[in-house]
């Protein structure tokens, strides 16, 4: 079942979001660098800030402000392209997760901070149109951090997910023959998710598997002599149960839809820089949990492309 | 002359005591379960570490009376299932009941005349309500994830206080903590694991689970916790999806048993000695008591399983008697009957006869999943096997 449902369409000539891992770390949808000509060494830093404040109850949505939770996320990409038909991505991140509960004894606050996982993935591009792409996830993050009481935390609060994930895309990119500037794309990413088997020491946890589905277009614009790329993208993510001890973890998982406005604009011919903002459209979880309420990434590009230097011109 | 007297007078006063009732208060006494604030005995429990604390010898900071290393952020946080303080009570038929079926589950608390009624329908979102009845300050903590349910007296050290939700489990089970020192306490326990009020073991009031059904028939009065919590829930959803019926669990246990599934409930009694026996609710198939002993102690073991409740009291004496009690059916709430013509109710008390007005006096024991009973208490027996 699994593999039948990693054939999908994916292909991007922009950065997509989506959403991986404990909390809401953006990873899986924050794989793809563009596609580039042989020798191009590409990469991006970007801050990534997922807020969930959300509370619902399947598909309803409760009356209730006294939880949070943030999960903020430094994103270092970097990608190489070794000929017109392979490239690979690297993916690092750092994560900083924050849970606040409020209410009329007061707020209390926990925090924790960390290497994330690390993402490796080779890319294959069929033809101008089509990449497919697989790639794994690496646990280099910790999941067994401790408050300042020592005391475990949960698996959500970690910044790694102590799991190997395998991950599987499909790309498509279509530019239309009225306006070159403009084009289409379609994603599908598939996380199928690995076993932590040191929770809490002796047991096992494992996140649900994820399928994210993305639609958008984009296009260039000149704009006061500033060229910028205007985007927008649908995205729609079902996200499996958690499982502890191979038991349905409950209050875990549900369906998504979040529609992402984005913009990125060339700071030089080599520099850009990007921000986006995600809003929930829809969702239903399941039983009672935190839903996304709005994400915001804001990031700076780099292109150094062969027998070329890179040209800083801010 | 006068010396004789006195010693007549001695041995009067000596054959009055011997005449006492023994096992029963008179009414208006605290009725409190065999723990209370006898520091107990923690002989047959897993994991509790009590060194030190009868010396009265100064604790270490941060120290935690079980294994540190065990207990776990559940994941909602601190307050993150919020407490419940005296909420909204409500009669049958009144706003803010719509929520509640027949079957559907509640703990009770009788205090004088007084009958009320926290649903787990309720529970399941909130795991604690603060209130009062008859004059106690009582708080009523429910574990969804265990299934047990204790009352406390939320006069803690001489200090009244609220409870509420750490968001901290060990084996699965929640960990109060009260507002007064910040101080944690094992539920199952029942005692505080860490804090300045560590070692301290709140008082218990004896609680009866039954359905609301069964309840309201007994007590037309009873009032049970109204919807209206301030809080925005779907009362009457179960938030942990299949929980209640899978084998499975949700956090590590210390100890695990497979003879009875996991999540049977099971009514759990804890001597004064820390021997403790469960009792299943297939032995209650129509009403029934058990007399049973517990190493030393004697108790009753009541139960119906058609009306779901179980409860159990130290056997009592009167005029150096033993009792010897009967069922009774269909007698509103007198459940039983002893050879002096008492009637007594679920919640041990004598409703009518010569001794009308006594309470039974009861043991720790609480219903609770049968996984929670043996990680917390791995050396319980099951009755009859």
């Amino acid at each position: 079942m699994r593999i039948t449902l990693t054939l999908l369409i994916y292909l991007s000539m922009r950065v997509v979001h989506g959403q991986c891992c404990s909390g809401g770390v953006p990873m899986s949808g924050n794989l793809g660098l563009p596609a580039a000509d042989k020798g191009t060494f590409q990469g991006s830093l970007s801050y990534d800030l997922n807020n969930l404040e959300t509370l619902k109850q399947g598909g309803e949505k409760l009356n209730d402000q006294s939880r949070q939770r943030q999960t903020h996320s430094t994103l270092l990409k970097l990608g190489y392209t070794f000929s017109s038909k392979f490239s690979i991505d690297g993916f690092l991140s750092y994560i900083r997760q924050e849970r606040i509960i409020s209410n009329s004894f007061g707020s209390n606050k926990t925090v924790t901070n960390g290497l994330g996982d690390a993402v490796v993935m080779l890319k294959y591009r069929l033809n101008t149109q089509l990449t497919f792409g697989y790639g794994l996830k690496i646990p280099l993050g910790p999941s067994d951090l401790k408050n300042e009481s020592g005391l475990n935390l949960n698996a959500d609060l970690q910044p790694g997910s102590g799991a190997w994930d395998n991950i599987i895309y499909l790309n498509y990119s279509i530019q239309t023959d009225f306006r070159p500037t403009l084009s289409y794309f379609g994603t599908s990413i598939y996380r199928i998710t690995g076993k932590n088997r040191e929770y809490f020491t002796d047991s096992v946890y494992e996140f649900g598997d994820e399928l994210q589905l993305i639609i958008g277009a984009s296009d260039r614009l000149l704009l006061f002599g500033l060229v910028v790329d205007p985007s927008v993208k649908l995205r729609f993510r079902h996200a499996g149960r958690d499982q502890f001890d191979n038991n349905n973890f409950p209050g875990s998982g549900g369906v998504f839809l979040f529609a992402s406005p984005g913009i990125s604009w060339n700071i030089s011919s080599k520099i850009s820089s990007q921000a986006s903002l995600e809003i929930p459209i829809y969702s239903k979880v399941n039983e009672t949990q935190l839903s996304p309420t709005y994400r915001i990434n804001l990031g700076v590009s780099f292109r150094i492309e062969p027998e070329t230097d890179i040209e800083l011109n801010f | 002359m006068k010396m004789i007297s006195n010693f007549k007078l001695f041995f009067l006063c000596l054959a009055l005591f011997s005449c006492t009732e023994k096992g029963v208060t008179p009414s208006g006494s605290s009725s409190s379960g065999g723990s209370s604030n006898s520091g107990g005995s923690s002989g047959g429990s897993s994991g509790l570490d009590t060194t030190g604390l009868d010396s009265g010898s100064p604790q270490i900071a941060g120290r935690w009376l079980i294994p540190q290393s065990e207990v776990l952020d559940g994941g909602p946080g601190k307050d993150g299932i919020p407490a419940l303080s005296d909420p909204q009570m409500v009669l049958e038929g009144d706003d803010g009941i719509s929520y509640l079926e027949d079957d559907d589950l509640v703990i009770a608390i009788k205090r004088g005349d007084e009958v009320h009624a926290f649903p787990h329908a309720i529970l399941d979102w909130h795991e604690i309500i603060n209130t009062s009845l008859g004059g106690d300050d009582i708080a009523v903590t429910y574990c969804p994830l265990t299934g047990t349910a204790l009352g406390w007296n939320r006069n803690v050290n001489n200090q009244v206080t609220t409870f509420g939700v750490s968001g901290l489990l060990y084996n699965s089970n929640l960990i109060p903590y009260d507002r007064a020192t910040d101080s944690h306490y094992s539920q199952i326990f029942n005692i505080s694991v860490n804090g300045d009020n560590i070692g301290v073991r709140p008082e218990l009031f004896p609680l009866l689970e039954t359905t609301w059904g069964i309840l309201k028939k007994w007590y037309p009065n009873a009032l049970v916790t109204s919807s209206n919590t301030g809080h925005d829930r779907r009362y009457g959803g179960y938030p942990y999806g299949d929980y209640k019926t899978s084998l499975g669990l949700l956090f590590p246990i210390s100890n695990s048993d497979d003879r009875l599934h996991s999540k049977e409930r099971v009514l759990g009694v804890l001597n004064d000695d820390g021997d403790v026996r469960a009792y299943r609710s297939n032995l209650f198939e129509t009403r029934t008591i058990i007399i049973d002993q517990i190493y030393r102690d004697k108790v009753i073991v009541i139960g119906d399983k058609t009306e779901n409740w179980i409860a159990s009291y130290r056997l009592p004496e009167i005029n150096s008697e033993e009792l010897t009690l009967t069922i009774l059916n269909d007698q509103g709430e007198a459940v039983m009957q002893d050879q002096f013509g008492n009637r007594w109710n679920a919640f041990g008390e004598a409703v009518s006869g010569p001794n009308q007005g006594f309470v039974m006096s009861s043991f720790t024991s609480f219903i609770g999943y049968w996984f929670s009973w043996f990680a917390f208490y791995p050396f319980i027996e099951v009755y009859g096997e």
